[in-house]
């Protein structure tokens, strides 16, 4: 039951991760970070099966910095140059002899185009481009609540006000306690956690 | 898990007119019933060749990106864009490569070509088997309810104008009986000089 | 289909002991076919292909889908599925409606009970689902299509999935069996005029709901049944229209489909 939510608006991107470590019906921890920074204005959070996450994000953290050292220190890959990056990986796994089996939300913010990016990429490595998203059970609680409160132009306010409410449905819906959601924004100033 | 042509929906169709095809396809991402996206295009410009691509969503970006490779390395080589003919031996041959652990998609083409002016359409099987078709050629989930649209609304020889509105009926209509593909349209008509783009409002459920 | 299916599984023989013997049976088929219905304001048409299958095989071209429920009754049943369940409720439905057998009848038929009246559409419909349903845990494997005219010469329309769901406001157009997937979108868009727009209203406003006239809706029945043919094997040899009209009465007509 891990919980991914992503929400865009009119000048950030807001991604939430659960903060429950779960294995089997047993909470492992409750500080998790599901989320991993992958340069100043681009990260991700990821859920799925335990051991593939983590290595897949790692991987994938350290090679989107290592393209950015190869080419130009001052130069660094765009948000959706970075879930392409990803969604090949993942598809190049998918083919291989053991699949990573990991689900992602990839969040960021376009400082030359001005706009913030979401992207949905499942274990397939589909990937579609998106206003708000979620993985998991969360999707069948937090579209319905998005579909009818989201707007493209709201405010950092209003997306933490959406997302208030989509936590608040899943402590009511959810059989377990996911342990709250680590929330963080990324803006053209880069990327802060906040508290919800 | 399930069938793999099955788990994200969508279709495809491509017609035939008098100097002209059309290819349209519907917009919709889902995971089984759950609809994730009402913003996944299935048709991709090479050039003079359009190609649809239905199926398993992971391998329409997969095949949409290694086509999109494949065609400017043609293009550097040759100088000159790909024909709609040689971009089908070019997908059928690249399909047959995975001949025992294929994409899972179900392509479609649609162009005209430059060089004859002639119309050209063909659709594949998710191993590389083309099919050459005079008239039209669907794909995807709704692919049963394409051909009963496509069957009783096509006729021979239509102009540009009246292509795009039997292509459009048919695919709607089509999508509107299937559960997991719709959610809006593109609609491409290609004549020799001039290609029309419409984005379609369909149904939302 | 595939509850229907045939189970496949392998012979297996205990090691050392009685070689085991698994006996399987399955009462039903699928034989193929098409039927559709379409009800304008005073008159109906029922139609089916006249195809028999069993798998790839052929065993009929000349096999009627649409059975009038009596001879002076406009009521008319199209079933199509397993043909031999399918033609069980036609018998049983022309039984309780006509006095074709009035002794052999088990229910006492309609007709005989009051006072040579004739059945109406609704009360038709509402025994057929009565049939259907009573059959719900060993279920006639057949999907029907039940018209008739009413009272006021105004054409009803009913269809029914194998264990009896029917909407009692009964439909405009209906279709069913092998090819159904192929036809519907065809009718929606032709019949109830779906994802039309009146021009110059920047597809604001519907295209609005009529009766067609009966000219139309033959020959919407035509291409429906020649484009189901082309693109499925199942469908084909003839078309049987029933056409029953508050003016004419009843007229029964066949063509020729593709055979291959």
């Amino acid at each position: 039951m891990e919980v991914l939510l992503g929400i865009t608006g009119k000048d950030f991107t807001l991604i939430a991760a659960s903060k429950a470590a779960m294995r089997g019906v047993t909470i492992l921890k409750a500080t998790d970070d599901k989320t991993k920074t992958l340069n100043s204005h681009t990260m991700m959070a990821y859920s799925g099966e335990s051991g593939d996450t983590v290595q897949f994000a790692e991987y994938i953290q350290a090679n989107v910095q290592l393209y950015g050292m190869r080419n130009n220190s001052n130069w660094q890959l765009s948000p959706s140059a970075v879930a392409s990056l990803i969604r090949h990986e993942l598809a190049r796994s998918l083919r291989s002899r053991n699949p990573y089996h990991v689900n992602l939300l990839v969040g960021g913010f376009d400082v030359t185009e001005n706009k913030p990016h979401l992207y949905w990429l499942d274990y397939l490595a589909a990937q579609a481009s998106l206003p708000y998203a979620a993985h998991g059970y969360a999707q069948y609680y937090c579209l319905s609540i998005l579909d009818k409160h989201h707007h493209p132009d709201i405010d950092l306010e209003k997306g933490i006000e959406l997302l208030k409410m989509c936590r608040d449905e899943l402590i009511n819906r959810l059989p377990i306690d996911f342990k709250g959601l680590l929330v963080k924004v990324i803006t053209a100033d880069g990327i802060r956690e906040i508290e919800l | 898990m399930s069938n793999p042509f099955s788990m994200n929906g969508g279709a495809v169709v491509a017609m035939v007119g008098k100097d002209c095809v059309a290819i349209g396809c519907d917009l919709r991402l889902g995971m089984q019933a759950l609809t994730v996206s009402n913003n996944f295009p299935k048709i991709f410009s090479y050039g003079d060749a359009y190609l649809g691509l239905t199926g398993l969503a992971t391998d329409v970006t997969t095949m949409s990106e290694l086509f999109r490779y494949k065609v400017n390395m043609y293009r550097l080589r040759e100088e000159r864009d790909i024909e709609p003919e040689t971009m089908a031996n070019l997908v059928s041959s690249t399909l047959y490569e995975r001949r025992f652990g294929p994409y899972f998609v179900s392509p479609v083409i649609a162009g005209i070509n430059q060089r004859t002016g002639k119309p050209f359409i063909c659709g594949f099987d998710s191993i590389g088997c083309i099919d050459f078709a005079k008239d039209f050629i669907v794909s995807g989930t709704a692919s049963d309810q394409l051909f009963g649209t496509c069957e009783s609304l096509w006729e021979p020889d239509l102009e540009p104008e009246d292509l795009f509105e039997t292509c459009a009926q048919a695919l709607l209509n089509a999508v509107d009986r299937d559960a997991l593909s719709g959610w809006g349209a593109h609609v491409y008509v290609i004549t020799k000089d001039k290609i029309i783009k419409r984005l379609l409002k369909g149904r939302q459920d | 289909m595939s509850f229907l299916a045939t189970p496949s599984y392998p012979q297996q023989n205990v090691p050392g002991g009685e070689p085991t013997q698994r006996h399987g049976f399955n009462p039903y088929a699928d034989n193929g076919g098409s039927i559709i219905g379409i009800a304008g304001d005073d008159f109906l048409i029922m139609a089916g292909d006249t195809r028999h299958t069993a798998g790839y095989n052929i065993n009929s071209r000349t096999e009627r889908k649409v059975y009038r429920l009596g001879e002076e009754s406009s009521l008319v049943l199209a079933t199509v599925g397993f043909g031999a369940d399918a033609k069980w409720l036609a018998d049983t439905m022309k039984r309780a409606v006509d006095v074709c057998f009035p002794r052999l009848s088990m229910m006492k038929d309609f007709k005989f009970q009051h006072n040579l009246k004739d059945m109406t559409v609704s009360a038709a419909a509402q025994f057929l689902f009565t049939i259907l349903y009573g059959n719900r845990f060993f279920p006639k494997y057949a999907y029907c299509i039940l018209g008739g005219l009413d009272k006021n010469g105004k054409a009803r329309l009913f269809s029914y999935d194998p264990v009896g769901s029917y909407s009692k406001e009964g439909e405009r157009r209906a279709a069913a069996g092998a090819a159904s997937s192929l036809i519907v979108p065809f009718l929606d868009n032709q019949v109830e005029f779906k994802n039309q727009y009146v021009p110059g209203t920047q597809g604001m406003t519907e295209r609005p709901v009529e009766y067609l006239p009966l000219e139309k809706v033959e020959m919407l029945v035509k291409d429906a049944f020649t484009s189901a043919t082309e693109r499925h094997i199942e469908v084909g040899d003839g078309l049987q229209m029933v056409i029953v009209s508050a003016q004419h009465g009843v007229r029964e007509e066949i063509i020729e489909l593709k055979r291959d």
